[in-house]
């Protein structure tokens, strides 16, 4: 991305060294004990209110594909029999498991516990079933049903919730630790205050020129995963709005001379990530809306903690139905003045990408706006050819401001 | 009714084959379109309907390209595509069980694409082990049954669904003795008398399967062929077990959602009738898209191997699935700690006969079957 075209966000200084301190207090709880590693949609607000420390290994993926070491691990993993057609995440973290020399930090602290929530894919099920079984450690596995309706049934909110109580039963049996419902309580309105200001911050992005494009979420959203339900949050998103908020005050866009509003669907493409909004960028698109980090912004009710938990993490964005998903697009269309939309068809990430192909007709019959279905991968940088990914986007480009 | 084998054995194959536009030509009763063995048969059965397994077929028009990525398993392509050609027009309904992520899209999608036609998603839980599970359940199954009484305008009792018990404990008390006899039988007629139990009418099949028994108990074993087991997701056609005979191999057990997998255990007929049929689906071989704690599939095939004295296993994958390429990257190195060696047959757009018939005879050479 050009200086000219793209302004650069002063907070990512404040998050790079949040980011250092977290991989380093890690390794340094990780000495501490206990330790679990999670799943991105795991209910850590009960992980942090007993004291128990957690990693991401989806996280670490995304940074694996970010600095490019991805495909080499996920080919340590296919060494070991995992097939390529496996999601890059599970490929990249299990390469690092077997070869932790290969990854960044030198892969991650080993686990005490893993901890397993099906609310974003099955794949996660199947992926920490190897990680217990490879480390000997016991998992528990918060079975979260699928939303195949507008709404998910009660029984399936109080099976939820009965096994967020099962969990904790487990937890305190397993570290020795007890679960304090005040100190649940403070956690989950630290949780609470970062999503919100998540939220704030996603919704300034209605304001034209957008303050911030997508991918400046997808950098700034680590925070909002792996530190959820910690001051620490809630302390790197204020910065981060009043940032935002002074570019809504100034009239300055994220992209420079912002003439397309465009919405984005799907995880990142890590390894790609600057070339890709690049072609965007420098035909003045800006992506003011996306699905992915739209994830993270379902707050808990902190009177009812337990049932809170259980509705917010069962209706999280992949969780839901496509008529769902086809809602909330036309939304953000309708509330971000969105112009057209681009679907990343992710190899590794089927439970997101399967449907898209009906999304896309929805948007563009109900919208009338224009679609590009993007075929690539958020890691495998062997399962997409750049330059097609270049010419896709050039060609739509020219649809949409010829 | 006395019918002679072979005429039997021909009538299973024609089932195990047969398309789903043709099934009403073939058989009384209104089919209903089943899509994974975690679906409450009993239940339709109640509702007066004639649950039918899809299965893979080769692909004709690709029209599943219009809602799928070319990277969904060829199951959730084929399935689709079935539907999409109009091959179901005589079906009145479909119901889908929550299973993998292939399944749980095509399951939104078909509902998106035939709106105006019954279809069910019965959201089986992945915790099979759980201390709720089975409660959810419960509540799952009772879910399926309101959303039937609405369909079809009456109320289903809990004789009727007792009934529907009784009827398929029956179909799989004989499949089970079928099992028993596979040495008297050769792995294609095996594979179309289990294909067939998931297509024709159950009251078809009984008479059958009854009349089929008792002439491959006098039947002599057939002998020297290696014995191993197969394991995957689904065997859709006959190929595989075909060459396996012509290779020299017995499959002697299988852990398939279209084979064992599908008969295993008994629902109980002295408890409530849904609380039977979840405590069936949460206790059987688990699909591996779902988890239970204690068990680990490499160990549950090691386990098999030695019960029936199989020397090998094939993997049957279907390109694209997760959940049984993450387990056979599991279970490989128990087999091979265990000494058990394997092989991996991938299936993607239909069978890829010369090159499966030159891995399987390379591995019946390698355990030392002799050709039939």
């Amino acid at each position: 991305m050009t200086a000219r075209s793209y302004r650069k966000l002063q907070s990512t200084t404040a998050l790079s060294r949040l980011m250092a301190a977290y991989y380093l207090r890690s390794r340094w709880i990780g000495r501490m004990r206990p330790l679990a590693w999670v799943t991105s949609g795991a209910p850590v607000e009960i992980l942090e209110a007993m004291g128990i420390a957690s990693v991401y290994p989806e996280n670490y993926g995304a940074l694996c594909g970010a600095q490019r070491v991805a495909t080499d691990l996920c080919q340590v993993a296919e060494a070991q029999g995992f097939s390529q057609d496996l999601c890059s995440y599970a490929r990249t973290s299990i390469g690092a498991v077997f070869a932790p020399e290969n990854g960044p930090m030198r892969g991650l602290p080993l686990p005490d516990l893993l901890i397993a929530s099906n609310n974003i894919c099955g794949t996660v099920v199947k992926w920490y079933q190897f990680l217990a079984h490879h480390f000997g450690v016991p998992l528990f596995l918060l079975d979260v049903p699928y939303v195949h309706a507008d709404e998910p049934p009660e029984h399936a909110i109080a099976y939820v919730e009965a096994q967020l109580r099962e969990m904790i039963a487990w937890l305190e049996a397993r570290t020795r630790r007890r679960m304090d419902v005040r100190r649940l309580r403070r956690v989950i309105a630290y949780s609470n205050e970062a999503v919100g200001l998540w939220k704030e911050i996603r919704e300034l992005c209605k304001v034209r020129p957008s303050p911030l494009n997508a991918p400046d979420l997808f950098v700034t959203m680590a925070p909002i995963v792996v530190l959820r339900g910690t001051r620490w949050a809630p302390w790197y998103y204020r910065r981060l709005k009043r940032e935002a908020e002074g570019r809504v005050a100034r009239r300055e866009g994220a992209v420079v001379d912002e003439r397309i509003r465009l919405l984005w669907d799907n995880i990142a493409i890590w390894p790609r990530l600057f070339s890709v909004f690049s072609a965007f960028i420098k035909r003045g698109a800006c992506f003011v809306a996306d699905t992915y980090t739209n994830a993270w912004a379902v707050s808990v009710d902190a009177d009812d903690p337990i049932r809170g938990l259980a509705l917010a993490y069962t209706t999280v964005y992949i969780n839901q139905q496509i008529p769902n998903r086809a809602r909330l697009m036309l939304q953000m269309v309708r509330d971000y003045g969105i112009d057209g939309a681009v679907f990343h068809s992710n190899r590794s990430c089927k439970p997101y990408s399967f449907g898209q192909y009906d999304l896309r007709r929805i948007l563009e019959r109900e919208a009338g706006i224009p679609t590009l279905i993007l075929e690539a991968d958020m890691c495998d940088t062997r399962a997409f050819a750049e330059s097609q990914l270049a010419t896709r986007i050039q060609a739509f480009m020219e649809s949409l401001a010829p | 009714m006395s019918h002679e084998k072979d005429a039997i054995f021909a009538a299973f194959k024609a089932a195990a084959t047969l398309p789903p536009d043709r099934w009403s030509d073939e058989y009384p009763g209104q089919p209903v379109a089943v899509f994974c063995s975690y679906v409450p048969e009993e239940l339709l059965h109640a509702a007066g309907f004639a649950p039918v397994r899809l299965r893979k077929r080769p692909s004709r028009s690709g029209a599943w390209s219009e809602h799928l990525q070319s990277y969904a398993c060829p199951l959730a392509r084929s399935l689709l595509e079935q539907g999409a050609e109009g091959q179901l027009a005589g079906f009145a309904g479909a119901v889908f069980a929550h299973s993998c992520d292939a399944m749980q899209a095509l399951a939104d999608i078909w509902r998106l694409r035939f709106g105006d036609t019954f279809a069910w998603v019965v959201n089986v839980p992945t915790r099979l082990d759980g201390p709720h599970s089975s409660a959810y359940l419960v509540r799952e199954l009772a879910a399926m049954r309101a959303a039937l009484e609405r369909h079809i305008g009456r109320p289903i009792g809990d004789e009727d669904i007792r009934a529907g018990i009784a009827l398929y404990n029956r179909v799989r008390a004989l499949l089970a003795r079928l099992d028993a006899l596979r040495d008297r039988m050769t792995n294609a007629e095996y594979y179309a008398a289990i294909l067939a139990a998931q297509t024709m009418p159950k009251e078809t099949f009984i008479p059958l399967a009854e009349s089929l028994i008792p002439q491959m108990e006098a039947a002599p074993p057939r002998r020297g062929r290696a014995r191993i087991i197969v394991v995957g997701a689904i065997l859709d056609d006959l190929t595989v077990p075909a060459l396996a005979d012509d290779v020299g191999l017995a499959v002697v057990g299988d852990d398939l959602c279209t084979g064992t997998r599908y008969f295993e255990g008994m629902a109980r007929m002295d408890a409530p009738p849904l609380e039977a049929l979840a405590e069936r689906f949460l206790t059987r071989t688990p699909c591996a898209a779902k988890h239970r704690d204690d068990w680990r599939r490499g160990q549950a095939l090691r386990l098999m191997a030695q019960q029936r004295g199989a020397r090998g296993v094939v993997f049957y994958l279907q390109k694209f699935c997760e959940p049984h390429a993450f387990d056979y990257a599991d279970a490989r190195r128990d087999l091979e700690d265990a000494g058990i060696p394997h092989i991996v047959l991938e299936d993607d757009a239909g069978p890829a006969t010369a090159q499966w018939r030159t891995r399987l005879q390379a591995f019946a050479e390698m355990l030392g079957g002799t050709p039939t």
